[in-house]
């Protein structure tokens, strides 16, 4: 209990950041959702019309749902290809799991608007992938759907959230020893295995991060 | 060179990313020096428009003389009858702090704006009425949110005293006494830039743009049509187009219709941009041919990275007309700063600068022959010439709350989102 006390004074600063930029404007914002505007003011009361509105307009729920597809979508390509980047940093390319960490995370440093232009260039009718489409005689006319679509919106969401799922699933898959998974593999485990009762499992705080952390920015 | 003119020049040249960025054109400059952009420069000859290749050509340093020719305006402005210095708080669109027009001024007399961006009309409204009184000297913002708040009779904006802005007697006609900034005889603002929304499109693919906006249903233009996702824009725009009398305002059924109208066209649509120079890079790149709602200065933009493009009104049903004022805030702490400021972004110089920066009209009757030829085309100044005109007649907003039969901007804002859905 005294040590629990003692570590309050340490936690202090990072709680009180949150609460005064996270938690308190949260709460003025909930706090507005019960209030309503009539013209250019707004009308402080308590309305439940607010969530009735969104919850039982065709419109909102339709836009609900292609928001919380996008991000699930985003979730399910991203998660894996983190945990494939981890395991081969991990026990895989050991030595050169510094390199393919920066490599990854490099992309950070770059705006994030930088990079959806980026994919622009990539993507449009006369982008690098059209045009080396067309040179390689794949196709006679450019490809269209690939950008300003939601497979555009799923795929530059990847992009941009690979990176943070990575330092999830890394630091969370990092607790695992190679011990471990030796002593496993002497045992007779085969790889299928050693993933689903050792790694998975010790990766799943980060998973959950990991969708947690891309669901959310999917969505936003 | 004329000294003016190349004071304008420098500024200009100062001031020209600042817009770029404000329009998205900035994100693409950027691009320039990431790996796929120099690819597709490598491999795709029809990319040859590198986007870092205006940009960069962009921020030529001023040079000793033009400096000289500032400091002198700048010190020739008024303020010396009061005390300047300290900070001025701006919140308006970013571009219209005109930070680089104004440097001289600002370093003459040792002030420094803060500024907050918008990026929607109200925004300054909501920071005033949020605590923000008392905090917020200048503002910038469109002539029909000033409409609606003077109408309204929202706390705001208090009345100027012209006195203190002796520039403004240059304003052109339609601008002096412009009625979305006058009540009761008093102005509440001062106009700063002006211009309208045509039509912007690739010359190579079409002639020119249909008599009407509905014509843009016509399955020849699938795939070619970039709008801007503005809700009241184009819902006014297509209003106009099915011959609604007041298309911003309008029922229940005629909105619906309107939308119908739109939906109509959806097909053709490649994509909504986020701003109009997200508009611009669209066209750029080729991935769409005609931009409705448009922006003037997208022509000047893809010129700049070699791509023709041309603008034009569809012939029955034209376009509207926006113009963006100064106005200074009920409590303003730094009062003197803003008058002063207002003052020197009036004079022929400095509107010159900042409506070629904005790629805008600009609203000082000398300024235009300070523009260069481009941008003297991009307008149709004969608007401005004369007191009133369309400028003072069009509302492009619909009210704010329903009026009766007509529905408010709620009901347009959610007739929108159904659209894009």
């Amino acid at each position: 209990m005294r040590r629990r006390l003692a570590t309050l004074p340490q936690l202090g600063p990072a709680a009180l950041f949150y609460v005064v930029f996270l938690a308190l404007p949260l709460a003025i914002f909930f706090v507005y959702s019960f209030w309503t505007v009539s013209g250019f003011d707004i009308v402080p009361g308590f309305t439940l019309d607010n969530y009735l509105t969104g919850a039982t307009t065709g419109l909102y729920l339709a836009i609900l749902v292609r928001t919380v597809t996008v991000g699930l979508a985003t979730a399910c390509v991203v998660v894996p290809i983190a945990y494939v980047l981890s395991y081969l940093m991990l026990f895989v390319f050991v030595r050169r799991a510094r390199l393919i960490l920066d490599l990854v995370l490099i992309s950070m440093f770059s705006g994030y608007l930088v990079r959806i232009y980026a994919w622009r260039t990539i993507l449009g009718r006369d982008g690098l992938l059209n045009a080396a489409l067309l040179q390689l005689h794949l196709i006679d006319q450019p490809i269209t759907f690939l950008l300003y679509s939601q497979w555009a919106t799923v795929i530059v969401l990847v992009d941009l959230l690979i990176p943070l799922a990575v330092l999830a699933v890394y630091s969370s898959m990092s607790n695992v020893s190679h011990e471990h998974l030796e002593g496993a593999r002497d045992l007779g485990s085969s790889r299928l295995h050693l993933h689903r009762t050792i790694l998975i499992p010790h990766g799943v705080t980060g998973h959950q991060h990991g969708v947690r952390d891309l669901v959310h920015p999917g969505c936003g | 060179m004329d000294p003016v003119k190349e004071a304008i020049n420098n500024r200009l040249n100062a001031d020209m990313g600042r817009r770029q960025l404000l329009k998205g054109i900035g994100a693409i400059t950027a691009l320039g020096a990431v790996a796929p952009a120099a690819l597709i420069a490598a491999c795709s000859p029809s990319s040859s428009a590198s986007p870092s290749a205006a940009a960069s050509s962009a921020e030529p340093s001023m040079t000793a003389s033009a400096a000289a020719t500032e400091s002198a305006m700048a010190s020739a402005t008024p303020a010396a009858s009061y005390k300047l210095g300290g900070t001025l708080n701006f919140i308006g669109y970013d571009g219209e702090d005109a930070k680089d027009v104004a440097k001289p001024f600002l370093q003459a007399n040792g002030i420094t704006v803060k500024p907050t961006f918008i990026a929607d009309a109200f925004e300054p409204l909501t920071k005033f009425k949020t605590g923000g009184r008392g905090q917020l000297d200048l503002i910038s913002d469109n002539k029909d949110f000033q409409r609606a708040v003077l109408a309204a009779g929202q706390d705001l904006y208090q009345p100027l005293d012209l006195s203190r802005i002796p520039n403004a007697a240059g304003l052109w006609p339609a601008f002096l006494q412009a009625p979305w900034l006058t009540k009761g005889g008093q102005m509440y603002g001062i106009p700063l830039i002006w211009g309208d929304e045509p039509c912007v499109y690739n010359p190579k693919k079409w002639p020119g743009v249909p008599a009407k906006y509905t014509d843009f249903a016509d399955p020849k233009y699938k795939g070619e049509l970039v709008l801007v996702d503005d809700p009241i824009a184009n819902t006014w725009l297509w209003a106009k187009s099915l011959g609604f009398p007041e298309p911003n305002r309008l029922t229940q059924a005629q909105l619906d219709q309107t939308v119908a109208s739109m939906r109509l066209v959806k097909p053709n649509v490649v994509t909504l941009a986020t701003t109009l120079g997200d508009q611009a890079d669209v066209l750029i790149r080729g991935d769409a041919s005609i931009a409705i709602g448009g922006w003037s200065y997208q022509i000047v933009l893809a010129q700049a990275k070699g791509v023709t493009l041309a603008s034009a009104s569809p012939a029955t049903d034209g376009t509207y007309y926006w113009s963006d004022a100064y106005g200074i805030a009920l409590g303003s702490p730094n009062v003197d700063n803003a008058y002063a400021f207002i003052d020197y972004m009036m004079s022929p110089a400095s509107s010159a600068a900042i409506a070629t920066g904005l790629g805008s009209g600009c609203t000082i009757a000398k300024a235009f022959d300070a523009l260069d030829a481009a941008n003297q085309k991009l307008y149709n100044y004969d608007i401005v010439r004369q007191p009133g005109g369309i400028l003072a007649t069009q509302v492009v907003s619909p009210p704010q709350n329903d009026d009766g039969d007509i529905v408010g901007q709620p009901k347009w804002a959610k007739a929108w989102d159904a659209f894009k859905l």
